[in-house]
């Protein structure tokens, strides 16, 4: 008899801890999910105010990576590019390598070596800063020649890529 | 529409056992009588009782007072668990031929009056009660309590004598042929006698001189046992000349007692002490002292926090259904955006706002970072005419720094010093952040080949 009492008092207080922990799952569940929806009225209307503004930092953070199909063919017409740009800034081309070593899924350095007037160097960085902000200059070394005003420069660049499969797939 | 069947009591008198309805008009409560040898000795109880009996609650058995012993123990403890352990150890050793003497007991604790604490211990001395016990449990007939007359007068007594509980009382139940005497010591039961009178004689002063003589014996033996006289002495008699004859004949007061108005009528020829009572006082009440088994006095004593426990647990039970269906009703009348398609279209302005924010750490560090060609240019501003570029090694990214190696032409010290000041001191004011550089980072050396005048500077600072 006595066990049986104590039995119906353990299912009684059972069901009230059932109860208890379905009521609280319940709230919890209704509150994450009006959090949730407050969350994306509060991204909604965010988007919709700043819409212009946020469009203009994407499209900025886009510029700031190369899309590319192959990396190596993308480096290819740089190296072509950088070539040109140095003629077009009366640089001697003495030499051009990449940083194979160094390379990683989204960038890769490439050195430089020309030789010409501090002037002329300026400019050439000075247009590869401006027309490629996806290539970064991260160190310039300026020697001077024995042979007088001219100058040697080693030039590390680091070319930013993005995969564009990457990106239609994002 | 089903009505409950009322409870029933079960009392022993004599051979035999009765069962009443305490639901019964006066006069016919007696349910069923039994034989108590034959029913101790079936193997089948339920199959000789009354179907009338069957799904009966039988409340209370009432036992003749000489089934119960009793015994005076000294025991300083008042906890309850060495108590009974000590109580079930000491009947076991005084009775080792009843096996069930610790099973079937009730006790009080009470101080003594030379100090310390009494255990009043009462309990199945006769074999024959354990057996109808278990007889009664095999016919679902199982009492929960077991009580006495005697515990039954005191009960009465301690409602209508005052200062029952602190001296000696005794109580006479006289019938035509039979007359039941109980003694009672400080309001606790002492012990109980009874006398048979004669039946064929029709002369009531022979019974009277039975009954003086029985009870003069009895007075004696309670004097012998508790040291003390009777206070009180009660009397109850079908003849009301009985009280002051045996008054006379003891020379001491008397005080008549009135019986009860409605007794409960057993099925017999001989009235028994249970004539005294009506039918609505053999109940159990809080102050009736019961023997019941320790089994079932344990579950007795639980019984209260198990009811607490069930009510407040059903109440709870309610309030918290009550929650759950309100609010199973109003999450289904209030559905939440996220319960439809939106959550799906709402990973779109989250991730856009998380690629913006991401966006803004990438142009915020790019923004910081040097450029390449406004520096180089600061840096040739920075020299003086009398100092010409060497060598020069700008690093932009993890840890920028500038290592500038510059040929100086001076004839004198302080053309020297003044180019230094005005090189370190352009270098301080282009490149706002970057420590200020003193003539201590300047490191000064004449290469052996060169000109007299001309000295070669290497400086070498981080950039902001």
């Amino acid at each position: 008899m006595l066990h049986r009492y104590w039995l119906v008092v353990a299912v009684i207080w059972a069901g009230a801890l059932v109860l208890t922990y379905l009521n609280v799952h319940a709230v919890n569940t209704y509150r994450q999910r009006r959090q949730a929806a407050e969350t994306l009225r509060m991204d909604d209307r965010f988007l919709k105010a700043n819409f212009g503004k946020i469009t203009q930092v994407l499209q900025q953070r886009a510029r700031l990576q190369k899309p590319v199909e192959s990396p190596q063919l993308a480096l290819l017409a740089l190296e072509s590019r950088l070539k040109s740009l140095a003629e077009a800034h009366q640089l001697g081309f003495v030499e051009i390598s990449t940083g194979r070593d160094d390379a990683r899924f989204d960038g890769m350095g490439i050195q430089l070596k020309l030789e010409g007037t501090v002037r002329d160097a300026v400019a050439w960085l000075n247009r590869i800063e401006e027309q490629h902000p996806y290539l970064p200059v991260i160190r310039v070394r300026i020697q001077r020649l024995e042979s007088g005003r001219a100058f040697q420069f080693d030039v590390s660049l680091w070319l930013r890529f993005v995969l564009k499969q990457d990106m239609e797939r994002s | 529409m089903i009505k409950a069947k009322t409870p029933i009591i079960s009392i022993v008198q004599d051979q035999d056992v009765f069962f009443i309805d305490r639901g019964a008009a006066p006069g016919d409560e007696t349910l069923c009588r039994t034989s108590l040898p034959s029913l101790l000795q079936e193997e089948n109880p339920a199959d000789t009782l009354l179907k009338d009996l069957r799904g009966r609650k039988n409340m209370l058995l009432v036992i003749p007072d000489y089934w119960i012993g009793q015994a005076v123990y000294r025991l300083q403890s008042r906890k309850r668990s060495i108590v009974e352990a000590f109580i079930e150890r000491k009947l076991t050793m005084e009775y080792p031929d009843s096996p069930d003497v610790h099973l079937f007991y009730a006790y009080e604790t009470v101080a003594a009056e030379a100090g310390g604490r009494e255990l009043y211990v009462y309990y199945l001395q006769d074999a024959g009660a354990a057996a109808l016990y278990r007889q009664l449990e095999a016919a679902d007939l199982r009492p929960p309590h077991m009580t006495t007359p005697a515990f039954l007068w005191q009960r009465r007594l301690k409602k209508g004598i005052r200062q029952f509980e602190t001296h000696g009382s005794a109580f006479i139940q006289k019938f035509k042929t039979a007359a039941f005497m109980y003694f009672f010591s400080k309001g606790r039961f002492l012990f109980s006698r009874s006398i048979v009178f004669s039946e064929t004689s029709d002369d009531p002063s022979e019974a009277v001189n039975a009954l003086t003589y029985e009870l003069s014996q009895s007075i004696y033996l309670y004097a012998q046992r508790t040291k003390s006289d009777l206070r009180h002495l009660l009397m109850s008699s079908h003849r009301a000349d009985d009280i002051s004859d045996l008054a006379r004949n003891l020379d001491r007061e008397i005080e008549a007692w009135e019986a009860a108005t409605n007794p409960v009528a057993l099925k017999t020829a001989a009235p028994g002490p249970i004539a005294a009572f009506a039918a609505a006082e053999l109940q159990m009440s809080g102050d009736l002292l019961t023997l019941a088994h320790k089994t079932h006095a344990r579950a007795r004593e639980w019984r209260p926090v198990q009811v607490a426990g069930m009510v407040v647990g059903l109440i709870l039970l309610a309030l918290l259904g009550a929650e759950n269906f309100f609010l199973i009703k109003w999450t289904r009348s209030n559905p939440m955006p996220t319960d439809s398609s939106a959550i799906m279209t709402g990973e779109m302005p989250r991730e856009v706002i998380r690629r913006y924010n991401a966006s803004l750490d990438v142009l915020m560090q790019e923004a910081q970072r040097i450029a390449a060609a406004d520096a180089i240019v600061k840096l040739l501003r920075a020299l003086p005419d009398a100092v010409s570029l060497e060598q020069l090694e700008l690093t932009t990214r993890d840890n920028p720094r500038v290592v500038l190696k510059a040929r100086v032409a001076a004839e004198r010290m302080q053309h020297l010093e003044a180019a230094i000041t005005q090189l370190l001191n352009n270098l301080s004011a282009d490149f706002v952040g970057s420590r200020q550089l003193g003539k201590q980072d300047v490191m000064i050396r004449q290469p052996p080949s060169a000109a007299a005048g001309n000295y070669m500077l290497e400086v070498v600072f981080t950039l902001p």
